[in-house]
């Protein structure tokens, strides 16, 4: 019967093709789908994955091939059609109702008719089993926009659920995710697998396709490389070879000579026995705050970037007092902000590539306010080159980038006028491999020439493996501090951060506070 | 999601291309047909006499379009701009009586400066709402203007001030236009140039984000609306030299005209896009249509028709073609 059952995809991709224009997104992708998988797609940036998912999806049309399900060929031409099916989308752009509870943003698209009245309570029993366990039981009535990224993300995972689909495609569900919330997204994954609905996972995390996955599809410039099953002796390097990259994220970290000089400190903080606690950042080191959502690394954050005050914490930048209402403030000590959620928070999409760039650097290429176009033109394709940015002409729409290109844009932004502190939140959500590569090279090599680096980020990898000095911050404390952390130390951060931190064994790395 | 977009994108640059140059002759186009339509019923029309009368009749919605385009695409709206204009046109009158002409032209474009300081400092550092703030500041300001003025027109105008710029001309061109195309150079110079205007452009485009790659948003707004009071002022010169007199309600459809010039211009009301030089062709073309059916004898009823219409048209066209 098990075997039967491998034979019969439920969702099968033939031969399809899809071009926009000259560029040839899909070519000739062969993939099925079975019952019941967990189904990755991996690959980088413009590898064609995301259109995979918007052609089952019904977004795109694929212009030439099929697309069948449970062995009938179907063609969608809007989401709903692909939703009368069964099949759900979750974008990796959220796309929610900010002014709406959770609630509601979940159950949009439930209504039967435009003016029946909704049914409240059936809606509720509809959405409830998911919603709760992914966590979100007690934001039911909360406003979208009041709750922190992280939990935006899993309310547009409740969304599809909620619509009990058999096949649902996740482009990049994770990137925003800490990881309470990424353990409840696979718990609840893992079960509704069980009830036979088929994931398609798209991402970027490797680690997730060798713990979650049963099978992968690895794609590279619109067709696909391989098709394999993970059996348990498939490892993320035989998968990262497929890939053509490196195993960046290797142990062996250059051991960090932390610099004399103080650049930051802290004060006004709380340790885990919450006794006042401070905190001494050296000029050059690259430190992380890692913690869940709604630890309190936020607060830290917010002082530091200008971008929200917070008046019981004292700090000092060189030698001077820091104490910025505003990022523009913030910016005249040298001290500048990346914020996560690049269409809100960073891009200015009407803009052009080198105006992105030079928006902080313009007192560089001016005469009594006059910008000179040719100087800034100069600078902005030296900058994007520094940075390995692949673009057209500098003055193209920033939305001709890929994702990660457009975040290599928008560092190299940071680094113009942070000439003595960046605080990166997410430097690397949503991007690929190589790209993010490139983004923490640049951010080594100018921590290694004195710049001061502050990584609010919620991917633990990223912050073990870059930082050379790792915060534990928990309920507003902060709990450990990691001196060059190792993924050795991985369980024993997610410990902290949980609120389940023992004691640490005196051990070299490991600073108890 | 990201990277199909950009694909999408790249694949479309080319036909994209095709279509921005297009769009952005659209517009000069429709001038010349709807010129050669008018001249063709009305040869009178193309008269040098009747140009430079349709360049004069134009050139005070130019000024206001001019800041308009400024602070729609600094990411707001400004709805008090015809009334502040009459405001510095009552406050300068009554200025210049007392002071002297100098003194009172810069009267003018003080008092329109002030009540875009007004505007700016409420939108930008209590961060509220342009639409509002700007309709309560129309009320206002025509207030004020009225009871400055006592609710009736001032006609002491000095003859001098009338005869230096309402009705002299420099090379046979009336000195209205020459302040009108200033004030459009000037603006176009602050929006494509100078560092000013790329703040603009960005505040407009992305506001969270200018302010979180450390940009003074709050300052940048303050002087959006600065400037635009002051075009406003400036308005008010060509207006009261003009007609020889102060109103105290001057003309209170040029604010809600100069949306829709900045909308035919192709401003995108969600700000952080547009030009200036589209703008004046959609200034351009309101002037001239009204003109137009002016000469031909069309009733003003069935022209106020005419413009809706074409300011409707003109989004559907301009939403077609971006979606290209």
């Amino acid at each position: 019967m098990a075997s039967l059952r491998q034979e019969a995809p439920i969702l099968e991709l033939k031969s399809t093709s899809k071009s926009f224009g000259p560029t040839v997104a899909l070519d000739d992708v062969s993939i099925s789908f079975t019952v019941g998988e967990i189904h990755c797609l991996l690959g980088e940036n413009g590898a064609g994955k995301s259109t995979v998912g918007k052609l089952i999806a019904g977004l795109y049309q694929p212009d030439v091939g099929t697309i069948s399900v449970a062995g009938q060929a179907m063609v969608f031409t809007h989401p709903l059609e692909a939703l009368a099916e069964g099949i759900a989308l979750v974008y990796q752009e959220l796309s929610l109702f900010p002014d709406l509870t959770v609630f509601e943003n979940v159950c949009i698209g439930l209504e039967n008719g435009l003016f029946r009245r909704p049914k409240k309570q059936a809606e509720l029993a509809r959405c409830e089993p998911i919603l709760t366990e992914l966590g979100l039981r007690p934001d039911l009535h909360t406003k979208l926009k009041d709750l922190p990224a992280a939990k935006q993300q899993l309310v547009e995972v409740a969304k599809a659920l909620a619509k009990h689909p058999r096949i649902v495609v996740m482009d990049e569900p994770t990137s925003m995710l800490g990881h309470p919330e990424r353990k409840a997204l696979f718990a609840a994954i893992e079960r509704l697998k069980l009830q036979d609905v088929t994931f398609i996972l798209i991402t970027h995390h490797l680690d997730e396709v060798i713990e979650f996955g049963d099978k992968v599809t690895v794609m590279k410039n619109g067709r696909v490389l391989t098709s394999l099953t993970l059996t348990p002796e498939v490892t993320a390097e035989d998968i990262a070879a497929l890939l053509g990259a490196h195993d960046h994220d290797s142990d062996d970290k250059k051991s960090y000579v932390r610099s004399t000089v103080e650049k930051i400190r802290i004060a006004g903080l709380l340790d885990a026995d919450g006794r006042e606690k401070t905190i001494s950042i050296a000029k050059g080191e690259v430190v992380g705050f890692y913690g869940v959502v709604g630890c309190g690394r936020e607060r830290i954050m917010g002082a530091l970037s200008g971008s929200k005050k917070a008046p019981d914490l004292a700090i000092t930048l060189g030698e001077r007092v820091y104490a910025p209402s505003t990022p523009h403030q913030a910016s005249d000590c040298g001290v500048a902000f990346l914020a996560t959620g690049r269409s809100a928070n960073a891009i200015f999409a009407s803009r052009s590539i080198e105006q992105n760039l030079t928006i902080t650097q313009l007192s560089t290429f001016e005469k009594f306010g006059v910008i000179d176009s040719l100087a800034e033109a100069h600078a902005a394709n030296e900058q994007l080159h520094i940075m390995g940015t692949r673009y057209g002409k500098s003055s193209d729409a920033i939305g001709s980038l890929s994702g990660g290109n457009q975040q290599k844009v928008l560092l190299a932004r940071t680094l113009a006028h942070g000439k003595e502190v960046i605080v990166l939140e997410d430097p690397s959500a949503g991007i690929d491999i190589a790209a993010k590569h490139d983004i923490h090279n640049v951010i080594r090599a100018k921590a290694d020439a004195g710049l001061t680096v502050l990584m609010f980020s919620s991917d633990l990898p990223e912050t073990i493996t870059h930082c050379d000095t790792v915060y534990t911050v928990f309920n507003g404390r902060i709990v450990n501090r990691y001196n060059t952390p190792s993924m050795r130390d991985e369980a024993r951060i997610i410990a902290d951060v949980l609120g389940s931190a023992k004691k640490p064994e005196p051990s070299p790395g490991i600073e108890s506070i | 999601m990201i990277n199909t977009a950009s694909e999408n994108i790249s694949a479309k640059r080319t036909t994209k291309n095709l279509g921005a140059t297009l769009g952005k002759l659209s517009l000069p186009l429709f001038i010349l047909f709807m010129v050669a339509v008018t001249t063709a019923i009305e040869p009178k029309f193309i008269s040098l006499n009747n140009l430079a009368n349709l360049a004069r009749q134009i050139t005070p919605l130019l000024i206001v379009s001019a800041a308009q385009s400024i602070a729609v695409i600094g990411g707001g709206l400004d709805l008090s701009l015809a009334a502040v204009m009459s405001l510095a046109g009552v406050v300068g009158i009554k200025t210049m009586m007392a002071h002297g002409i100098v003194i009172g032209v810069l009267a003018m474009i003080a008092s329109g400066a002030l009540a875009g300081v007004a505007n700016g400092l409420i939108i930008g550092y209590l961060n509220t709402a342009p639409f509002i703030v700007t309709l309560g500041m129309l009320s206002v300001a025509q207030a004020f203007a009225l009871m400055l003025s006592g609710g009736v027109p001032l006609y002491s105008v000095p003859d001098k001030f009338v005869n230096a710029i309402g009705f002299a001309n420099i090379a046979g061109i009336p000195v209205a236009i020459f302040i009108g195309g200033a004030v459009a150079a000037i603006g176009w110079f602050i929006l494509k140039k100078s560092v000013l205007g790329r703040y603009i452009y960005a505040v407009g485009s992305n506001r969270n984000a200018a302010n979180n790659s450390g940009l003074d948003v709050k300052k940048c707004v303050l002087i959006i609306y600065t400037l635009a009071g002051a075009a406003a002022g400036v308005c008010a010169i060509v207006m009261t030299s003009w007609t020889g007199a102060a109103q105290p309600i001057a003309a209170p459809e040029l604010s809600l005209q100069s949306v829709a010039a900045v909308i035919l211009g192709g401003v995108s009301l969600a700000g952080g896009s547009g030009s200036i030089l589209q703008v004046i062709y959609g200034v351009v073309i309101l002037g001239t249509l009204s003109n137009a059916m002016n000469m031909i004898g069309i009733s003003a009823y069935f022209q106020t028709l005419a413009v809706g219409v074409v300011i409707i048209v003109a989004v559907i066209l301009d939403r077609a073609r971006r979606k290209q």
